[in-house]
């Protein structure tokens, strides 16, 4: 029981990590983004 | 947007009558299963009363392929694509790749793929492994530890190796969970849940589904570390494979293993090697188009969804022999120790080496109450 909870812990800690980092990432993407160029026909 | 160029244009000459009845063979499937879907399933676009008044007018509406020659005969210019293979690329503004292109005929057969056998195959394919774990356990019954608990144990695997375990499985639940969420959502939960419901839904999924790729990938590495070299292949793995494990009767007469038998071994190389699989096409589309074009990015999709669906069935089959299926086998990996007798009858190589090097522990398993059966 108690290193089930350790590792189901682990994997939360480590989840909300990588959340952070992911949406982290995708500002960066998206601030990253060069629209300046593009043009409507 | 504007068509500035059409790059199919030149693949007309070739080929295009095969691809043409091609085409003709895919949407006349199509044709028939969204028939089959009566009306529920998400291709099955609801019909307005004109469209529904056209549809009684066709003839043949009761044969897919000539329902087929029906509608081509009546769109004429959607019928010309039907023997392209090209993509046709135009101008946008749009700051996304490959936004500018505005068809891509091959997407037909992905989608085929996508919508049709891989929901449809991956469904029978979980409900045929639990149907048939179902009928063993009914023919079967649970396999029992022949000579009962002894009252001994010994150590199975350590602290690290069993929180590194249900890292990784949760890690893994939660993929599997959010994965059947994205493959089957559009047409199982929306009409439960609503469209807006599930837009929320399937946003968190997603999120979390690639979210999870990090704490499943440093488990897997981790097991990697710690059991590599107890997984590799010997004679022994083929010898057990062809007496079923044992599991077959009820003698206790089964194939000597060491730590690992041949069963666990294929769940070890499936999860490792299949995860890296869905690793790598997983990445693919975590970043669109950045790596593949549209070809690369759609077999991606389906290379992620057979292999993840594969690897649930998998792991379906491992959950099974480890709680319901094998009497005392969840110890294991939930305390840290079997009974002698379990590793005696399942893992005889390995109970012999441990044993010459130490002696079981005596544990007051006896006043345990025994697990159900």
């Amino acid at each position: 029981m108690k290193t089930f909870s350790i590792g189901v812990l682990a994997f939360g800690l480590l989840l909300a990590f990588s959340t952070l980092a992911l949406d982290a990432l995708s500002e960066s993407v998206i601030e990253g983004t060069d629209t300046s160029s593009t043009h409507v026909d | 947007v504007k068509v500035t160029s059409d790059k199919a244009a030149d693949n007309i000459s070739s080929g295009r009558a095969a691809r043409e009845e091609r085409a003709n063979a895919i949407l006349a499937a199509r044709t028939e299963l969204m028939r089959f879907r009566t009306g529920t399933g998400e291709d099955a676009f609801p019909l307005g009363a004109l469209e529904r008044q056209r549809l009684a007018l066709s003839p043949g509406t009761e044969n897919a392929p000539q329902l087929v020659q029906t509608w081509k005969q009546d769109r004429p210019i959607s019928n010309e694509q039907l023997g392209r293979t090209g993509d046709i690329v135009g101008i946008s503004s749009l700051p996304y790749a490959n936004a500018a292109n505005l068809q891509q005929p091959a997407g037909r057969d992905w989608r085929r793929w996508h919508n049709d056998q891989v929901r449809y195959g991956g469904g029978w394919l979980i409900f045929g492994v639990v149907l048939t774990l179902a009928l063993f356990l009914l023919w079967r019954g649970r396999i029992k530890i022949v000579e009962g608990y002894s009252g001994q144990i010994i150590e199975r695997f350590n602290a690290l190796e069993r929180a590194n375990h249900w890292l990784t499985a949760s890690a893994f639940m939660l993929m599997a969970f959010t994965g059947l969420i994205i493959l089957y959502g559009k047409p199982a939960l929306i009409p439960l849940i609503g469209e807006s419901a599930f837009g929320r839904v399937a946003s968190a999924s997603a999120w979390l589904h690639m979210a999870s790729t990090v704490p499943f990938v440093i488990g897997i590495l981790i097991m990697l570390a710690l059991w590599l070299r107890d997984n590799m292949p010997t004679y022994l793995d083929w010898e057990w494979l062809k007496q079923g494990g044992g599991f077959l009767t009820d003698d206790g007469r089964n194939p000597p293993a060491r730590k690992f038998n041949a069963g666990q071994k294929l769940v070890f190389w499936g999860v490792t090697l299949g995860g890296l699989a869905v690793l790598s096409s997983g990445l693919a589309l975590m970043f669109p188009f950045y790596w593949f074009g549209y070809d690369g990015m759609q077999l991606a999709q389906v290379i992620h969804a057979v292999i993840g669906l594969c690897l649930i069935a998998l792991i379906i089959g491992h959950i099974y022999i480890g709680t319901i299926g094998m009497q005392g086998a969840i110890d294991a990996m939930w305390r840290g120790d079997v009974d002698r007798n379990w590793a005696r009858e399942h893992h005889k190589l390995w109970y012999d080496s441990i044993t010459a090097r130490t002696q079981p522990t005596d544990t007051a398993r006896s006043s345990r109450p025994a697990p159900a059966e």
